[in-house]
């Protein structure tokens, strides 16, 4: 009898131990990878703010109508949402209107995508608020910014600043280009609208941005014939002219996305003018240039260049020493707590096509760099952000399910991988 | 020519001379059987125990046997029964499988030997087998919206098993077994994307050595047929793994053009991508509570076994520090590991000699 008893306690245990096995099966969890990948064609406009890593894809149906696609994250990089809407979605009533562009999907205390359409003779900015959980659209709101139409071209923008937003279009109207500015509340109501008369010639928009004291800060090329001026132009809040400064900047007449390289951003209490290909100004009282990515600081009240920073093309390798690349597409520039600067993009040697980032304080001192130190090709990396943590939130795309190729979608249409990662100091994937 | 005819001499003399006597060791033997048959006790008593200590007679195993028997015989049939003890030790030390012929069966002879035995103390094994591998996931991590890691399920191999053991007895029907094994083991963790097309298998091959100690409780269902349940503790250190990968995936329409919310499919691609050493990404050392059933069958020394065995680990075998340390994984195949424990079933079969034995 003991002996059976005994037989029966091992048994029982043996399966028991093959039970457990079976439970746990049930028990699993679906862990949050700090790596995700996605199918996309044309990820646009990655940036954070507190709620989290946002970005945008365009894609076509069959019927080549445009669509797209929001993506979000939380601030870790965990994924939220992946919206698809037709352009027409995003404005309302938009069977009413002509042309209608999608400019913009901004990143501030809203998530907006922000786009352009006619309607009979006037120009309107559409704005839709996204919600920052779902990707859905929860308000939509059009502005009107002209109420005649453009003579040839024009470009439409909109800005935070204190009071609410500036929505501008600039165009050439009549003989002259025209810089037609209106303000609106956080509610998106029109408070006032002016007009800015800024010469003649092609103005070829290339960003905006807006002072603590809420002066409209723009960047732009004038093309006049063969003489193409790069601009930064400062206008007081009241609409009135603040200051003009004039940069030689590289131009290409067949190429229109080079044209649109430049950046502009309020950072610590100075205004960065990024830029990119070959660059040159008066900075301090000389004449300064730059060859590759670099940012020029301007006085807001003066608009003087007072200083300028290369991007380095040094990076710290795993083995302790240094690895150089060419900087030529290190093209994105992020702030971050006006008090981070962070720029990123893909880099390249002989046999690495690899993301990289440069981490620079509010004094513009490189606090820390990396590239992603692997074989694999990235096409394109978008260094985005830091999280709360100080994490690194990284998106970036590679060719879908292919090893050699790269895939440039300004050129190919092919399906492209997008990454977000969770990255830290060194470049490497946190561990979930 | 003389020295080789006297060597041959002396040689024909000596053997003739042993015949001659092993001849009269084994009529004395036959005398005593004889006397016993006829009640003289104990004159058939002194020639067997003389016979028994004669350094000359050269008696084979079981001409030994039948002596020491003859002599507990004798002692019963005089009544001095407190001279048996020695006489029975005496004869497990001949042959530890001691079975009293039927002929002699009596009952004092069997009530006596019921306090005497030989237990095998220590022995050896070597057994060969297979092992099937079972996957407990912990956690699992996806990487790629179109593919389904949730849902990949693992199909387990058998593959070989080698192992040797000692065994050490020290109370009757308690042994303890200390083992060393070769294992190769191997599954395949297949999972499918959320539309058609998608086909992830990776395959992970392992070598290991283990190393174990068990202990048994042995229940003698025959005097040959030992059953025995054993339950404790395998140690394994994973010498390599080794990882294949089988991805086909759908190939997309280029131009942007999506159908439903999906890029448009034109085709299937297959990737393969074998032999990844991947051991470094892997926690060595895993730890084992073994439990199984044992049968053995036995013949003289010599013992036949097979048993069956459940190994339930209990830590996760993926380093959590290398997880995303392969960036071809990761970057281009998409794949990652998922955490998880390892349990194993195995199968061996082989044979088991007895060593030593502990004689009463």
């Amino acid at each position: 009898m003991k002996k059976l008893t005994v037989i029966s306690v091992l048994i029982l245990a043996i399966n028991l131990l093959a039970l457990n096995s079976c439970q746990k099966e049930l028990l699993m969890d679906e862990g949050d990878s700090t790596f995700t990948t996605y199918d996309a064609f044309d990820p646009v406009d990655h940036d954070m703010n507190a709620n989290g890593l946002y970005f945008m894809d365009k894609n076509k149906d069959l019927a080549m109508n445009d669509y797209l696609t929001i993506f979000g994250f939380n601030p870790e990089g965990k994924f939220m949402f992946k919206e698809r809407n037709a352009l027409e979605s995003f404005l309302e009533n938009a069977e009413d209107y002509t042309d209608i562009r999608l400019t913009e999907m901004l990143v501030d205390e809203k998530l907006l995508v922000v786009g352009d359409a006619q309607q009979n003779s006037s120009t309107y900015v559409f704005v839709s608020e996204i919600d920052q959980m779902t990707g859905l659209i929860t308000n939509q709101h059009t502005i009107e910014v002209s109420n005649v139409p453009a003579d040839f071209g024009y470009d439409t923008r909109m800005v935070k600043t204190s009071f609410g937003y500036m929505f501008f279009v600039v165009g050439q109207y009549g003989l002259f280009n025209r810089l037609k500015m209106t303000k609106t509340d956080n509610d998106f109501a029109v408070i006032e609208s002016a007009d800015l008369i800024m010469g003649t010639g092609t103005v070829i928009l290339n960003d905006a941005t807006v002072t603590a004291n809420d002066e409209l800060v723009i960047a732009y090329y004038r093309v006049d014939g063969s003489n193409t001026p790069f601009f930064v132009r400062s206008v007081n809040s009241d609409f009135s002219p603040n200051w003009l400064q004039t940069f030689t900047a590289d131009y290409s007449a067949t190429d229109t996305t080079f044209n649109r390289h430049r950046d502009l951003n309020f950072f610590s209490n100075e205004i960065l003018l990024f830029t990119t290909g070959n660059f040159s100004g008066t900075v301090g009282g000389s004449t300064q240039s730059s060859s590759g990515p670099a940012f020029y600081t301007i006085n807001p009240v003066s608009g003087s260049a007072t200083s300028m920073h290369v991007v380095p093309g040094s990076f710290p390798n795993k083995e302790g020493g240094t690895v150089s690349f060419s900087t030529e597409n290190l093209n994105c520039l992020r702030t971050f707590n006006d008090s981070e600067l962070i720029v990123s993009g893909y880099v390249t040697t002989q046999n690495i096509f690899s993301g990289a980032m440069i981490h620079y304080n509010s004094s513009y001192q490189v606090t820390n760099s990396f590239f992603l130190n692997n074989q694999r090709p990235v096409s394109r990396f978008h260094f985005v952000g830091l999280n709360a943590e100080g994490d690194y939130i990284g998106s970036g795309y590679t060719p879908r399910f292919s090893p050699a190729s790269f895939v440039d979608p300004t050129i190919s249409g092919d399906v492209l991988s997008v990454f977000v990662g969770n990255y830290d100091s060194s470049g490497d994937l946190n561990i979930e | 020519m003389k020295h080789l005819k006297s060597t041959i001499l002396i040689f024909v003399l000596l053997t003739a001379t042993l015949s001659f006597a092993q001849s009269g060791c084994l009529g004395r033997l036959e005398n005593a059987e004889k006397l016993f048959d006829e009640g003289n006790f104990n004159q058939s008593l002194a020639i067997l125990e003389t016979l028994e200590a004669e350094t000359t007679c050269e008696f084979n195993k079981i001409e030994r046997e039948n002596i020491l028997v003859m002599i507990v015989r004798n002692l019963i049939e005089l009544d001095r029964v407190e001279d048996l003890d020695p006489w029975y030790v005496k004869i497990y030390d001949n042959n530890k499988y001691f079975e009293p012929r039927t002929e002699i069966l009596e009952e004092d002879f069997m009530l006596h030997l019921e306090g005497h035995s030989a237990r095998p103390v220590w022995d050896i094994s070597v057994g060969l087998g297979a092992r099937m591998t079972f996957v407990e996931r912990i956690k699992t991590y996806s990487i790629y919206e179109e593919l389904d890691y949730l849902n990949s399920f693992y199909e387990g191999e058998f593959k070989p098993s080698f192992g040797i053991s000692a065994g050490y007895m020290p109370w009757k029907n308690h042994r303890f077994v200390l083992s060393a094994n070769f294992h190769q083991m191997g599954h395949k963790r297949i999972f499918f994307g959320y539309t058609e097309d998608y086909l992830v298998e990776f395959g992970e091959d392992i070598k290991a050595l283990g190393l174990g100690l068990h202990y048994n409780y042995q229940f003698n269902l025959s005097d040959k047929i030992i059953l025995s349940p054993f339950v404790g503790y395998e140690l394994n250190y994973f010498t390599k793994f080794e990882n294949s990968l089988l991805l086909t995936v759908p190939v997309y329409e280029t131009n942007q053009v999506i159908e439903d919310g999906l890029p448009v499919n034109t085709g299937v691609t297959t990737i393969v991508k074998n032999e990844m050493d991947r051991t470094l990404t892997r926690i060595p050392f895993d730890h084992y509570v073994s439990g199984g059933l044992d049968i053995s069958y036995r013949v003289r020394r010599l013992s036949l076994f097979v048993n069956a065995s459940f190994q339930y680990g209990f830590s996760n075998v993926i380093d959590p520090l290398q997880r995303y340390q392969d960036k071809e994984l990761v970057y281009e195949y998409y794949y990652l590991d998922e955490d998880y424990k390892l349990h194993f079933m195995t199968l061996q079969a082989g044979v088991r000699y007895n060593l030593k034995y502990k004689i009463k």
